[in-house]
C-alpha cells in the first residue's frame, strides 16, 4: 500500500499496524525515511467505514517525520492511497482538526460510518519535555476510485 | 549341453532383475506419494496446528470489515522528539581537538630543530 499527498509533497509506502500490549495502536518505525501505517483492523481505504492512517510527525535525531506538515492541508484538498491490487483510493479533505491527546475523540475517529472515509493521524502542538501535547487528525472522504 | 542351456537361462533372469531394480529406484515417480492420502496437509494441520491458529486472542484484519473491529485506548504517540545528544558530537569534537594539539606539537618540534641546527 502507499499514500500521496501532493498538496504537502507526501509520497510513501504504507506498512500494517497492530495493537501495541497496552491496547494502544502501533505507530510506524523510528527511522530515517519513516513510512506511515494503516492501522489494520480499520477497513482498507476505498471500503465503507474509517480507515486509518498513522505517521510521525517527527522522527528523533532523524528529524521531520512523513506527517511533518500535516496540518497545512486544507478542505478539498486529495489525498490517494495507493493498493496492493493496483487501483488507488482518491479522498478528500473535509476538515483538520488539532485536538489535546488527553480528549482524544475516539469516536469521531474510529466510530462506524456508513461511507468510505480516512483518517490520518500524527502529532502537533506544543511539546511537553520529549512529548507532543496533541494530536493532528485529517478527515477525509472517498471522492473516487483509481484503476 | 542341457546344464549349459539352464546356467544361461538362469544368468539371463539375473541379468532382467538385477537390471530392473536400480530402474525403479532411480525414478522419482510421484505415483507413492498420490497413493499415501493419509499423508494430506489437512491432516498434518489437525495434528500439529500453526502457531498463528493458537492466537485465538488476536482479532482478525477489518480489511475486508465495513468498519473498525478493534477500537484501540488512548491517543497514539506519533511524534518522537528530537533526541538530545547521545555524546557522539562531544567525542568528535574532542578527537578533532586533540589532533590539532599533535599536530601543533610537532610543528613546534620541527621549527625548534632547524632553529637549533642553523
Amino acid at each position: 500500500m502507499g499514500l500521496e499527498i501532493p498538496a504537502i509533497g507526501v509520497d510513501t509506502p504504507v506498512i500494517p499496524l497492530g495493537l501495541a500490549p497496552d491496547r494502544t495502536v502501533e505507530v510506524p518505525p523510528i527511522q530515517a525515511d519513516d513510512p506511515a501505517g494503516w492501522y489494520r483492523h480499520s477497513p482498507t481505504p476505498g471500503r465503507k467505514g474509517p480507515s486509518v492512517i498513522l505517521g510521525h510527525v517527527t522522527v528523533g535525531r532523524h528529524g521531520d517525520g512523513v506527517f511533518r506538515h500535516l496540518a497545512r492541508l486544507r478542505r478539498g484538498e486529495r489525498i490517494v492511497a495507493r493498493l496492493e491490487n493496483g487501483t488507488a483510493a482518491e479522498f478528500t479533505v473535509d476538515s483538520v482538526r488539532t485536538v489535546p491527546k488527553a480528549d482524544f475523540p475516539t469516536d469521531a475517529v474510529y466510530g462506524d460510518v456508513d461511507r468510505p472515509e480516512l483518517r490520518l493521524i500524527t502529532c502537533g502542538g506544543p511539546r511537553k519535555g520529549d512529548e507532543y501535547r496533541d494530536n493532528v487528525i485529517v478527515f477525509a472522504t472517498l471522492s473516487g476510485t483509481i484503476d | 549341453m542341457r546344464r549349459t542351456v539352464l546356467s544361461a537361462a538362469a544368468l539371463a533372469c539375473t541379468a532382467v532383475l538385477a537390471s530392473a531394480v536400480p530402474a525403479f529406484a532411480d525414478d522419482p515417480s510421484p505415483v507413492p506419494d498420490r497413493a499415501n492420502p493419509s499423508a494430506s496437509p489437512a491432516d498434518v494441520a489437525e495434528k500439529d496446528p500453526s502457531p498463528v491458529a493458537a492466537e485465538t486472542d488476536t482479532p482478525a484484519p477489518a480489511e475486508d470489515a465495513d468498519g473498525v473491529t478493534v477500537v484501540p485506548s488512548g491517543a497514539p504517540d506519533t511524534g518522537a522528539a528530537t533526541a538530545p545528544s547521545d555524546g557522539n558530537g562531544t567525542l568528535i569534537g574532542a578527537g578533532a581537538a586533540a589532533a590539532l594539539a599533535a599536530g601543533g606539537a610537532g610543528f613546534l618540534v620541527v621549527r625548534r630543530r632547524r632553529a637549533a641546527a642553523e
